[in-house]
């Protein structure tokens, strides 16, 4: 039960090729996530019935089973049909990147979605009614408006959904993805040795979630400076 | 869909009893989480200095690494690990680390770290006023705790305590990848010797979602009764 500290850093190098992985599914399944999140709040929150209810059930569905279950019914699920197997999308579905990635936005845009709709609701009306009474088109006021400060609203809380989708990532592995998780997995069973390479991959993990926790504070920083007092110098560059 | 009824050939009632392990190992992991939490509270909150150390250690490194990667730690390096002490203690003596306590152990672990998170801060809410009105009732500083903080605190936690029972629950399922045959191991079996994965994984994701809204549902009834005599809010 010792570590043998030479043989950890002769593995690390196996490790850093997982980490681009790893740092590739995360920011893309961030970006398609996060992007699909606001059409699925913008239905949840919709006057229209035929909307609101099938985004309400997308969201229940997403939070309320395990993302392992979600992704195993598009990797291996799928192909079950032979209507998907003969489609035009079948060499991408086949692909377990595409589906791990898929899965993840998929996972995301549920979370994401349910933030981003309290955060909806929670812009005041006063400043929606200003935008219609300047005349603006409801759309406007959605996309001008609404959503600039609903994102702004969930930043802490985004800053949050990442590191779980960072922590979510490492199941990747079962669908035979070398991430970080992955590479330590065939570490392991090559060999026979647990703790070097899974303590070696929870420290690439641990630095990848104070990095991102870190990123968003900055962002979140930047996009409220309005509501801090400026520094002494901020004001002197001001001036100038 | 005759695969999935419980007649002859059908899953029905392995995927059942996959089910109830997967009940099983979610709750005792839930109750072993929320020992931990109790535990990590209070020395976080009132431990040493080296006590409070260990537990923003404990709570910082489980939330900032994935939850399979815990697992597969405490479930292969724990077991290792034990066996290594075992074998000094009395050499030639074989343990064999049944996987039901193993799998409980790696996912209470991770529970814990949340619920420590969860205790200090909903103990942390109570006002200092209250306390100070059970010194001056001359309680103990235990009977302070017992009597008059946590009763307090349980019910701020609440709603925070449903959310983990059921990150808990969907967080079991990961305990199928080192070989349980909890509801997903069980329905990854029928996916292979069927051929129907995408039946069966729909069928687990919906066992999952039936177990998640009862859930639910049950937390919001507790914390309506719990609720009573209080300002509405």
């Amino acid at each position: 039960m010792t570590m043998d500290i030479e043989f950890a850093a002769r593995i690390f190098g196996r490790l850093v090729d997982g980490l681009w992985m790893t740092i590739f599914i995360v920011i893309a399944s961030m970006i398609l996530g996060n992007l699909l999140a606001i059409p699925v709040a913008l239905a949840r929150v919709s006057e229209r019935w035929w909307l609101r209810y099938p985004a309400a059930a997308y969201i229940l569905f997403i939070r309320g089973t395990p993302l392992i279950v979600q992704m195993f019914m598009i990797y291996y699920g799928l192909g079950q049909f032979p209507a998907v197997r003969q489609s035009f999308l079948w060499p991408l579905l086949r692909d377990a990147l595409v589906c791990a990635v898929l899965a993840l936005s998929l996972n995301t845009a549920g979370y994401s979605g349910e933030v981003l709709r309290g955060a909806i609701t929670a812009v005041p009306k006063g400043l929606k009614e200003a935008g219609t009474a300047l005349g603006m088109t409801r759309a406007k006021v959605m996309f001008l408006i609404t959503l600039p400060l609903a994102f702004r609203q969930s930043l802490p809380t985004f800053a949050n959904e990442s590191v779980l989708l960072l922590k979510a990532s490492a199941i990747v592995f079962t669908i035979t993805i070398r991430d970080i998780m992955g590479e330590a997995v065939i570490i392991r069973s090559q060999t026979f040795r647990t703790l070097e390479p899974l303590i070696s991959a929870a420290l690439l993990y641990l630095v990848l979630t104070f990095l991102i926790v870190q990123g968003f504070s900055l962002l979140e920083r930047r996009l409220s400076v309005h509501r801090r007092k400026a520094t002494v110098t901020e004001l002197l560059a001001g001036m100038r | 869909m005759a695969l999935i009824g419980f007649g002859e050939g059908a899953w029905g009632w392995a995927l059942l009893g996959g089910a109830l392990v997967t009940i099983q190992i979610a709750f005792a992991s839930y109750i072993v989480g929320i020992g931990l939490g109790l535990l990590g509270a209070w020395g976080k909150i009132s431990g040493p200095r080296w006590v409070r150390a260990v537990g923003s250690g404990y709570t910082s490194v489980v939330r900032g690494v994935p939850e399979i990667l815990v697992i597969f730690l405490i479930y292969y390096g724990g077991t290792s690990g034990i066996r290594a002490l075992t074998g000094l203690v009395m050499p030639g003596v074989n343990i064999e680390i049944a996987a039901f306590p193993a799998a409980v152990g790696a996912l209470g672990f991770i529970a814990g770290a949340y619920a420590t998170e969860i205790f200090r801060g909903s103990i942390l809410a109570i006002d200092p006023g209250q306390r100070e009105a059970g010194k001056a009732l001359s309680l103990r500083p235990y009977q302070v705790f017992l009597l008059i903080v946590l009763p307090q605190a349980l019910r701020l936690a609440v709603p925070a305590f449903g959310n983990l029972w059921l990150v808990v629950l969907k967080d079991s399922a990961l305990i199928s990848v080192v070989g349980i045959r909890d509801l997903l191991g069980v329905g990854a079996t029928a996916a292979l010797s069927t051929r129907q994965p995408f039946t069966f994984y729909t069928t687990v994701a919906l066992v999952f979602l039936v177990i998640s809204t009862i859930s639910m549902v049950a937390f919001h009834l507790a914390e309506r009764r719990l609720g009573r005599g209080q300002a509405s809010h």
